[in-house]
């Protein structure tokens, strides 16, 4: 059976992915902040160093998914965490184990977020992530930043130039037999999510979920699951290169003209 | 009829708005392309009541200084990604019910028109 890498699967999305890759009779192996297979803090250069080397160790022979959920959201309110650990903590962990999805045909799904439609995508810094990828210099550029200013359009941004990175890769990776693919989720119900206050509360069902319509909840983190491991699996074999939303239909109801 | 699509748009009462149109209908608001993004097209009362709890919380349809043409008409300021426009909205289609089928918002040369030399 196969052998897949999750960073994220500790818990949430990740986890539940986790869950269902090895109810297929798969091994995983997990990367994650603590409470993993590997521990490795992917927002720093040495922690990424940590977890490829300590990857590249447990899959010597290859590996049939690198599946890149770990991340942090805005509401952590942190800018520069929310890029180190959004784009670099993935786009790196890719690119050190790429050799290894190689000798398996192995393929690649990585976390977008379908806000990257909703136009809070700070374009200069995603030009800079994509076209430089100087996390020192970028980094510089948000020392000093009001945190409740920049976290959204950082999380964004990092999620814009994670999907652009993953669709400039794309045919190079797959003409040497490796796919790789986005998955965009929606508003998902977390921890976070039960403790927001009435009007943060308020602000995430105007962004409705038609799949639940008039039911005011959020999607189950099982929902975009479902969405990954399919992308990771052989029902995906044609799929190559593509964003796919797990949102209930938020962005359709929002940007029915954006058909390509 | 337009008197009560505007109030509902100007209370933020999304609900009371998507009630005014039938099942079957549609919303088409041409003024996005004037700058430069794609128009709105949402077809159904539930998408239309979505659609309007998204753009009425966040404050992105504000109207302001409605002058009623007829009972199916109305031109307006209107401020979309902060750009002030001039718009007029038309109730185009109503069922047997006294439901809106179809409600179009288009650009309007409006009031520029006074401003401009009568060619003779």
């Amino acid at each position: 059976m196969g052998l897949y890498a999750i960073t994220g699967a500790s818990g949430g999305i990740g986890g539940k992915a986790a869950e269902m890759i090895r109810a297929a009779g798969h091994t995983v192996i997990n990367i994650d902040i603590k409470d993993a297979d590997i521990n490795a803090n992917l927002a720093t250069p040495e922690g990424r160093k940590k977890a490829i080397e300590e990857l590249r160790a447990m899959a010597s022979e290859g590996l049939d998914a690198m599946i890149c959920v770990a991340g942090v959201s805005a509401m952590c309110g942190k800018p520069k965490l929310i890029i180190s650990v959004n784009y670099f903590g993935t786009v790196e962990l890719v690119e050190g184990v790429y050799d290894l999805l190689r000798k398996k045909h192995g393929c690649v799904v990585v976390t977008a977020s379908n806000t990257i439609s909703q136009g809070a995508a700070r374009m200069d810094i995603v030009d800079l992530l994509n076209n430089t990828s100087d996390e020192k210099r970028i980094l510089s550029l948000l020392e000093g930043k009001d945190p409740a200013a920049y976290s959204h359009a950082m999380y964004v941004s990092s999620k814009y130039a994670l999907s652009r990175w993953m669709r400039r890769s794309s045919p190079g990776y797959a003409a040497e037999g490796v796919r790789i693919n986005a998955i965009a989720p929606g508003n998902v119900a977390t921890p976070m999510t039960a403790d927001l206050t009435p009007h943060a509360w308020e602000a995430c069902l105007a962004l409705p979920i038609p799949t639940l319509y008039h039911q005011k909840k959020l999607m189950d983190p099982e929902d975009i699951s479902k969405g990954i491991v399919f992308l990771a699996s052989d029902m995906a074999s044609g799929v190559n290169g593509i964003i796919l939303f797990v949102d209930g239909g938020t962005d359709a109801l929002l940007n029915s003209e954006k058909v390509y | 009829m337009i008197r009560e699509v505007i109030k509902t748009i100007k209370d933020g009462d999304y609900k009371g708005l998507a009630a005014l149109f039938s099942v079957r209908s549609n919303y088409s608001d041409f003024m996005p392309n004037t700058i430069g993004r794609n128009d709105y097209h949402i077809y159904g009362r539930k998408s239309i009541e979505m659609f309007f709890q998204n753009k009425l919380f966040f404050h992105e349809m504000v109207i302001t200084n409605v002058e009623y043409e007829s009972e199916t008409s109305a031109n307006y300021l209107a401020v979309y990604n902060g750009e002030n426009l001039h718009a007029q909205m038309r109730i185009e289609n109503i069922d047997n019910k006294g439901k809106i089928k179809r409600l179009v918002v288009r650009p309007t040369a409006g009031e520029f028109a006074k401003y401009v030399n009568p060619i003779d």
